[in-house]
């Protein structure tokens, strides 16, 4: 059998193949995702942790807001939702640490590879804001809401630092309050050591004046 | 308190004015001061009183009777009996200790410390310098003169 060069003569024709795209088989391990998983491990973490702890401090009906708050954000970063522009807040407010003030300049995200550039505490970036002190400070700022858009509803810029601030001088003050009365404490309990002192040896001489009374 | 077994004689007060066996002074000076203790105050000063008749020359009774009225919160009072006491034993620490207790408690701290050094001077090892240096420990760590004599003391 000779074979034809034209292979368009050929009596089998080259095959074309339609399969449809399929998802990615290996798992993505790319910065984007890894970030996004990160930051619902931190979310996760800081929102059951600050929730045992918010009985324990002052305002503590503030922090269960912010608490709450970050686990939203964790969860829509799980989604897939294109909150990168909070996340970022968040961090670049300095709260938990990361950035320190520096944007985030890479793709977070779902679907949509939209690069978010630089987005600060309450920045303008995409979403519409960042997320201003919500780990800690209580207010949610940054005058965005939580996601592109369709977020979570959050206050008006500049209230997280203010809640930020009250919550530390709630704590100041109740910390002067301890000091105060471990203070009083003290004296007190050196007060009755003394005076229990003195009547131990008033009723000593009292039963030695008796016992050699002549 | 136990006799000594070789006398068949108790052993007597000596400077009562009628026999009186130390045993019995003894029992009544402290009967007396458990009904001071038990807030029993007409009955203290009755046995105190009664004692102090019997042993017109010891100045436990006084120091009792200063005692109780210092504990009624009559200073002036305490500080006369304590006085009296004094006078009986001059050379006795105890009732200055007592004293200086009194002036304290009337918020008079100086002439208070006067007295807490003398006693202490007087008797270094004795009863009324142990009562002369926890009252001093208690001055200087503001425990005494109690808030009330301080108040008084304070300019109007």
């Amino acid at each position: 059998m000779t074979q034809n060069p034209n292979r368009i003569e050929q009596a089998t024709p080259v095959r074309m193949s339609t399969n449809l795209t399929i998802d990615r088989q290996t798992a993505k391990t790319d910065f984007g995702d890894r970030l996004a998983a990160g930051i619902q491990t931190v979310g996760g973490a800081i929102a059951s942790g600050a929730a045992i702890a918010a009985p324990l401090v002052p305002g503590s009906a503030i922090v269960s807001a912010a608490v709450s708050s970050v686990s939203q954000l964790g969860s829509s970063l799980a989604q897939g939702t294109s909150s990168g522009a909070a996340t970022a807040g968040m961090y670049t407010s300095g709260v938990v640490g990361l950035g320190g003030g520096t944007g985030i300049n890479t793709t977070v995200g779902g679907g949509a590879p939209v690069p978010i550039g630089n987005v600060g505490v309450g920045g303008g970036g995409m979403g519409g804001g960042g997320l201003g002190g919500i780990a800690v400070g209580g207010g949610l700022g940054g005058g965005g809401g939580l996601g592109g858009g369709g977020g979570v509803p959050q206050g008006p810029g500049g209230s997280s630092l203010d809640a930020l601030q009250q919550v530390m001088n709630n704590n100041n003050q109740a910390s002067y309050q301890l000091l105060g009365l471990q203070m009083n404490m003290q004296r007190e309990n050196q007060v009755f050591t003394t005076v229990s002192n003195v009547l131990k040896t008033r009723h000593d001489t009292v039963k030695n004046t008796i016992s050699n009374v002549r | 308190m136990s006799e000594p077994a070789s006398s068949d004689q108790p052993m007597m007060i000596q400077v009562s004015l009628v026999p009186l066996a130390k045993s019995e002074a003894v029992l009544m000076l402290q009967a007396g001061y458990l009904w001071m203790d038990l807030g029993e105050h007409v009955k203290a000063r009755e046995v105190f009183t009664g004692i102090a008749a019997l042993m017109p020359r010891s100045e436990a009774p006084q120091l009792a009777m200063g005692t109780l009225e210092l504990v009624q919160g009559r200073h002036d009072k305490a500080l006369q009996t304590f006085r009296a006491a004094q006078r009986l034993a001059p050379k006795s620490g105890l009732p200055r200790a007592h004293v200086a207790e009194a002036l304290l408690f009337m918020g008079k701290v100086p002439e208070a410390m006067k007295e807490l050094k003398a006693a202490k001077e007087i008797e270094p090892d004795g009863d009324g310098a142990r009562l002369a240096q926890a009252l001093i420990e208690a001055v200087e760590d503001g425990t005494l003169p109690p808030p009330a004599a301080r108040k008084d003391k304070q300019p109007r």
